[in-house]
């Protein structure tokens, strides 16, 4: 009871120091503090005796009077939470006292940062970023290359495009001019000639997967003599048979017949079914992903040209497979555990009636790699055995095969055009009479000036180049090692790798028009600007709000965009998380990287959605529908999607599907492969839908260790949590919000139960046995400030009804992204302003990004 | 442990440091060079299997579960507890700060800063007897969900991060393989390649006039790291005409699909074959992360792994596992070591400082980071626990490590002085 009274006056406290902050441009201790200070803490650090130089008597209360006093701050906050002070011997701080200062302390200590690292908006030139310079070279080559030798620019800032994080080195200097030969050659040479689009037509039966029915075979051939051989009478089961039958002796036959029974029986239930004498029948030998083990067809040689390709498969599925397992995979498989342009088909027809599936896809251009088919399977080895080992107790024969592929047929490579428009304006023809000197000249100005997005180059270093051109063409005989070779410089200079947006003061200017088609296009495309939107420039029309206005959409329709939707979604959610777990089948049956991969696209396209159908933002937080494909409709129990691009499905509002709240991703998130975290899942709301962010967890915390062999559930494990001082300050805001989702397993699924396993050990037993514990979620909780709710819907509600927090947050996440800079305090009524507009525009995305784009900040240098 | 501290400062008050290089050469005529190797486990280790109980120190104190594998070697290795950076705050940062004790907030406004690590301190220093000043391998790619943190485990003057090698092959062909240009022609590709770099400078020397203050420091990035290219062709030339050195035994060149382990394993081999022909004396790896578990029979990835719970369950046992096997790996290391005879007349291992650690305890703690040290390069009196005051900067550790292998310096990143205790035995 006293705890709870406690609570709600330190919401109010909070309430209020969130409303100064408005006012106030300082971080402020709250000076009722200093008693605590005085009461425990003057003993060694009053003035007199200042032990470890450490003077509170006289330390400021105003933490952002200078950068030593805020570091003077930071150590009290880190040794009070680590437990390091006050020391053991002396009198320890109460646990409301404690809970009260550690509470204000970290957030100020949050404000102090934020204010001392605001330079009022200033924003650094800054180098490409990863994701920019590959769509840049794209723009220029006319595909993509590859660019995993470069650093990946996900460091520990909050987005890929502020300028201060993005550091240049030599090594990324040699990469640059690296990757610009390796693709200009692949740009100029590859091109010369229009590769061949060829059919290649696969009955896997003939071909491809003779290796494995060569297994299959003498498999069954073995299985059969082993059986033949234990019929015989136990006198006649002897070496002199055993050598007959081509064994060394009695136990060689034995051991081969008896090692692998199950896998034996699946080789001759493979031959016995009619329908594998036609095609492959895709069985799961073992859990072994090899060509061995596995029927994996491949249709193409790794050395086919890049481009696009149409995969026909004619298959179907077994009546008694699982909705999960009636899907094929196919990648470009690049290395070892390297696959490429992945895709996954759903087998809808049957054995008897089977379908033909078309897709389309895509080879990156230089790459050598064939490509692979392959059913449906866990990702990991330990998950495919468990998977496996589970089939083969409840059946003797482990996992049944779940679709059959008649054949395979690949057809291309196609394109749209060719050549390539981007390829044939980097070799220009010679004009009649015109110099060696003034050709190179024309050429590599005009490869600089749309490197450089429409920028000239320097006249030194054109001319520089243009004598590298000529030295090395040797009279034109050698013109495409030296393109290379001066191209591949231009790639590497500064104001390619750069975006430089140059003031003549240090106030703070108007951008030019070219360098606002600059700063938008890499806004909305994370591309440079096309010519349109140069020409406009030029012509000084940008500016003009119904010029503007009408740009911003044409690029919000453009495909480009969804370099946005996913660059700055992925970002903005901290959707990083997502790839660092695994999720064994043992404690995640059913979840796989098709998943995962299908789970991320939902929050993607969910927001494409929104985007292309001027839907509110705050349908983020509670909708009627779900943006899904064929996976995540299987995995949610949804039905009415086929095929494997999103489309809407309406969901009553008994559904806890629809908004993020709802969405895989985010539980997948919140988990760490084994149990969920209330704690991740919580912060993460806090953080991405209320804007109201927690302050970091504190570094060198004490563990728990009281509980370390209890079991207890989640809940319990976390109320456990809130008894001290340092963790009740934050987890007492942040966990109710995890507990209203712990109806959603770690991966996703709607749970009324969490189950616990736990390692039994039995004495005198080597192998482990294990227990469930079950436990009923009690899914109640209440949101900072509000009313309790008593499930997972009470807490979609009270979520969907501060849509103002999530639009102020979300402006917020926009500035930042777009402006390559911090979030600052100082840009607050920017932040609201746009918000407003958003909000009387209709509130959805498109009018946040005009609100943005229109506003006087964002043509600012 | 209060008493044994206390004699120490009273004793190190009264004498003075003995001087490091005597430590080095007083009895060979040839003098040995001195070389450091780090490495760099990205996320912590396991609580229960690594660290020996506190009040255990000195010479005489019980390893944990994960040493079982070097137990034999304890008189040449030392455990280090309650070394960490003040500054270092960052809980998926495992290599980004180890080497450096950099504030990442130092420079107001900015939200990341680093310093020089104390590998390049030293490869400074040591690079300019050798071809290579160092070798830095990254063995868990540079993705950042590896536990070492972004950027890289090597940090230059600039606090500008060092790119690493992929894989042993790519070290091994650093080191090893010929060239088989003909000198005329590498003379000319370097003298082309110093032009390159002219070109690209006029480029960069007309943006640097056209901006404003804060984005010349941007320009100036640029400016620094074509002058570290000119550096490198510089001595690029200046080795030109000297061969490569092999080692007189056989070297096999490591074969790409190395993971893991064996991977590690062939790292630590051309370590030791570029140490025996001086190729290169200082080394850097950011260990496998991923890759290493799998090699080792575990299906976790290293982050799981960094997430066990401490008890006894599944993930804690295999991170014990992770732990007991690289410091099998670095056992065997230091019997080869220990087996191959340096100029001088001992053993490489005696003129070598080998670090293994990380920046990260357990999960996301940064106090108390593991620290193990072995090898005689720095002077160190080996074979002990030791406790150090809480809170006791990594650095002084990074600082005992340049001096003692006598680079002449009084400071290194947050360091408040060398650890005394280390000459002495």
């Amino acid at each position: 009871m006293i705890f709870r009274k406690i609570v709600k006056v330190f919401w109010s406290c909070t309430l209020l120091t969130s409303a100064n902050s408005v006012l106030s441009d300082d971080a402020i201790m709250p000076k009722k503090h200093l008693k605590v200070l005085e009461k425990y803490c003057f003993d060694c650090h009053d003035t007199d005796t200042q032990k470890g130089k450490l003077d509170l008597e006289t330390l400021s209360f105003n933490m952002t009077k200078d950068i030593p006093t805020a570091e003077h701050w930071q150590n009290i906050l880190d040794s009070i939470n680590s437990g390091e002070m006050p020391p053991e011997k002396k009198k320890q701080i109460s646990p409301e006292e404690k809970t009260a200062l550690l509470r204000d302390l970290s957030i100020q200590m949050v404000r102090a940062r934020d204010i001392l690292s605001d330079n009022g908006g200033e924003i650094t030139m800054r180098r490409m970023n990863r994701r920019e310079y590959t769509n840049s070279m794209e723009s220029l080559l006319g595909f993509k290359p590859d660019v995993r030798e470069l650093p990946t620019d996900d460091g520990s800032f909050k987005f890929d495009t502020y300028g201060n994080s993005l550091f240049f080195s030599s090594d990324q200097f040699e990469l640059y001019r690296k990757i610009a030969q390796v693709n200009l050659r692949t740009a100029m040479k590859g091109f010369k000639k229009k590769p061949k689009s060829e059919k290649k037509h696969i009955e896997p039966e003939f071909e491809l997967i003779h290796t494995f029915l060569e297994v299959a075979k003498s498999n069954a051939e073995h299985l059969e003599k082993g059986q033949a051989f234990l019929r015989l009478p136990k006198s006649e089961q002897t070496i002199e048979t055993a050598k007959k039958m081509g064994y060394d002796d009695v136990p060689h036959i034995l051991k081969r017949f008896t090692n692998g029974p199950g896998g034996y029986a699946r080789a001759a239930d493979y031959l016995k079914r009619p329908e594998a004498a036609t095609g492959a029948v895709m069985v799961h030998y073992n859990w072994k992903r090899t060509l061995k083990y596995n029927p994996v067809i491949i249709p193409a040689d790794k050395n086919r040209a890049g481009g696009k390709y149409i995969l026909r498969i004619r298959a179907g599925s077994y009546d008694y497979a699982p909705e999960r397992e009636r899907y094929l995979n196919y990648s470009f498989k690049a290395g070892k555990n390297q696959f490429h342009n992945k895709g996954f088909v759903k087998v809808e027809g049957t054995i008897e009636k089977p379908q033909i599936i078309e897709v389309e896809i895509e080879k990156d251009f230089g790459m050598t790699a064939p490509l692979e088919i392959l059913h449906r399977m866990y990702d990991d080895y330990k998950s495919q055995k468990y998977a496996f080992e589970k089939a083969q107790k409840e059946n003797g024969f482990g996992s049944q095969p779940a679709v059959w592929v008649d054949w395979v047929e690949l057809e291309g490579p196609y394109f749209d055009e060719w050549p390539l428009k981007e390829q044939s304006s980097l070799i220009l023809t010679q004009n009649d009479g015109e110099s060696e000197e003034v050709y190179a000249k024309r050429m590599i100005s005009g490869f600089a000036t749309k490197a450089f997005r429409g920028q000239q180059p320097d006249q030194e270093f054109l001319k520089s180049l243009v004598w590298r051109y000529l030295s090395k063409s040797e009279g034109g005989k050698e013109k495409v090692d030296a393109l290379v070779d001066v191209y591949s410089l231009v790639l590497a200079s500064p104001d390619f790798i750069y975006i430089c947006e140059p003031r003549e003061g240090e106030r703070t200017a108007e951008m030019d028009q070219r360098e606002f088609a600059v700063r938008l296009s890499y806004f909305l495309w994370s591309s440079p600007p096309d010519q349109e939107l140069l020409n406009l420039a030029k012509e000084g029309k940008l500016y003009d709000e119904g010029i503007l206005s009408a740009q911003t959409t044409r690029l919000l329709t453009d495909a480009r965009s969804n370099n946005f939707i996913s660059g700055f979604t992925h970002q903005w959610l901290d959707m990083k998380r997502l790839d660092q777990f695994d999720f064994p089948a043992e404690f995640n049956p059913g979840f796989d990287d098709t998943i995962r991969e299908s789970a991320r696209q939902e929050v993607y396209q969910t927001i494409r959605y929104l985007l292309d159908n001027k839907q509110p933002m705050s349908k983020l937080l509670k909708a009627d529908f779900v943006i899904v494909n064929n996976v995540m409709a299987d995995y949610y129990g949804l039905s009415g999607v086929s095929g494997t691009d999103f489309s809407k499905v309406s969901v009553p509002e008994s559904s806890p599907r629809g908004g993020l709240l709802g969405m895989a991703a985010i539980h997948l998130m919140g988990s760490d492969g084994l149990r969920t975290s209330p704690v991740e899942r919580g912060s993460w709301v806090l953080r991405h839908l209320l804007d109201d962010p927690p302050p970091p967890a504190p570094a060198n915390v004490p563990q728990l260790e009281r509980l370390e062999n209890e079991v207890l559930s989640t809940r319990q494990m976390l109320k456990a949590h809130q008894e001290e001082a340092q963790c009740a300050q934050c987890h007492q805001k942040i966990d109710p919000i995890g507990f209203a989702m712990e109806n959603f397993t770690a991966a996703g699924l709607w749970r009324t139960q969490e189950t616990i396993r736990v390692e039994e050990h039995v004495k005198g037993k080597k192998k482990l046995s294990y227990k469930n514990h079950t436990f009923d979620i009690d899914p109640s909780g209440k949101l900072p400030g509000g009313k309790d709710f008593s499930d997972y819907f009470g807490l979609r509600d009270a979520v969907a009804k501060r849509e103002k927090a999530f639009a102020m947050g979300f402006s917020k996440a926009l500035i930042a992204y777009s402006l390559g800079r911090p979030y600052n305090i100082s840009d607050h009524n920017f932040a609201t302003s746009v918000t407003n507009k958003a909000e009387s525009q209709g509130n959805d995305l498109g009018s946040f990004l005009h609100a943005l784009v229109q506003s006087k900040q964002f043509r600012s240098k | 442990m209060q008493n044994r501290r206390q004699f120490l400062r009273s004793s190190s008050a009264l004498i003075a440091l003995p001087f490091l290089e005597s430590f080095a050469s007083s009895k060979s005529m040839v003098e040995a060079p001195k070389r450091v190797i780090f490495l760099g486990t990205g996320f912590g280790v396991t609580q229960r299997g690594w660290y020996p109980k506190q009040d255990d120190t000195g010479y005489d104190y019980e390893l944990q579960d994960a040493f079982k594998p070097i137990a034999k070697l304890k008189k040449d290795f030392t455990i280090f507890q309650n070394l960490e950076h003040q500054h270092s705050r960052d809980g998926h940062s495992g290599s980004t700060f180890w080497l450096t004790g950099a504030d990442r907030f130092a420079m107001p406004g900015q939200s990341f800063h680093n310093t020089i690590s104390v590998d390049q301190a030293a490869a400074n220093e040591f690079g300019k007897h050798t071809r290579y000043n160092s070798m830095v391998l990254f063995g868990a790619g540079n993705s950042a969900s590896t536990g070492h943190g972004s950027g890289s485990i090597s940090w230059n003057r600039q606090g500008k991060p060092i790119m690493g090698m992929p894989n042993p092959v790519a070290m091994y062909h650093k080191l090893f393989s010929a060239d088989n240009m003909p000198l005329e022609q590498r003379k000319v590709l370097l003298k082309d390649n110093r032009s390159a770099l002219d070109t690209v400078l006029l480029s960069a020397k007309s943006m640097r006039k056209r901006v404003t203050k804060t984005d010349k420091d941007k320009v100036d990035e640029y400016f620094d790291s074509i002058r570290e290219l000119e550096n490198r062709i510089s001595k690029d030339e200046k080795w030109l005409e000297v061969p490569k050195k092999k080692p007189s035994r056989k070297l096999i060149e490591p074969s790409v699909s190395l993971e893991g382990a064996p991977e590690i394993e062939a790292a630590y081999d051309l370590m030791l074959a570029a140490m025996e022909v001086d190729a290169c004396r200082v080394f850097s790896y950011q260990l496998p992360g991923d890759t290493f578990m799998t090699s080792i029979g575990s299906s976790f990835t290293a982050h799981a792994i960094s997430h066990h719970n401490g008890s006894n369950d599944e993930r804690t046992r295999d991170s014990i596992l992770k732990d007991s096997s690289h410091l099998k790996l670095v056992g065997k290391f230091i019997e080869k070591m220990k087996k191959t005879r340096d100029v001088d007349g001992r053993s490489i291992f005696d003129n070598t400082t080998l670090v293994l650690g990380s920046n990260l305890r357990v999960k996301h703690t940064l106090d108390n980071c593991p620290t193990f040290v072995t090898g005689g390069g720095s002077g160190f009196k080996h074979g002990r626990h030791i406790v150090m005051d809480k809170k006791t900067p990594l650095c002084n550790l990074w600082l005992s490590i340049l001096k003692g292998s006598g680079i002449q310096t009084n400071s290194f990143g947050d360091s408040t002085g060398v650890i005394k205790e280390l000459f002495y035995a």
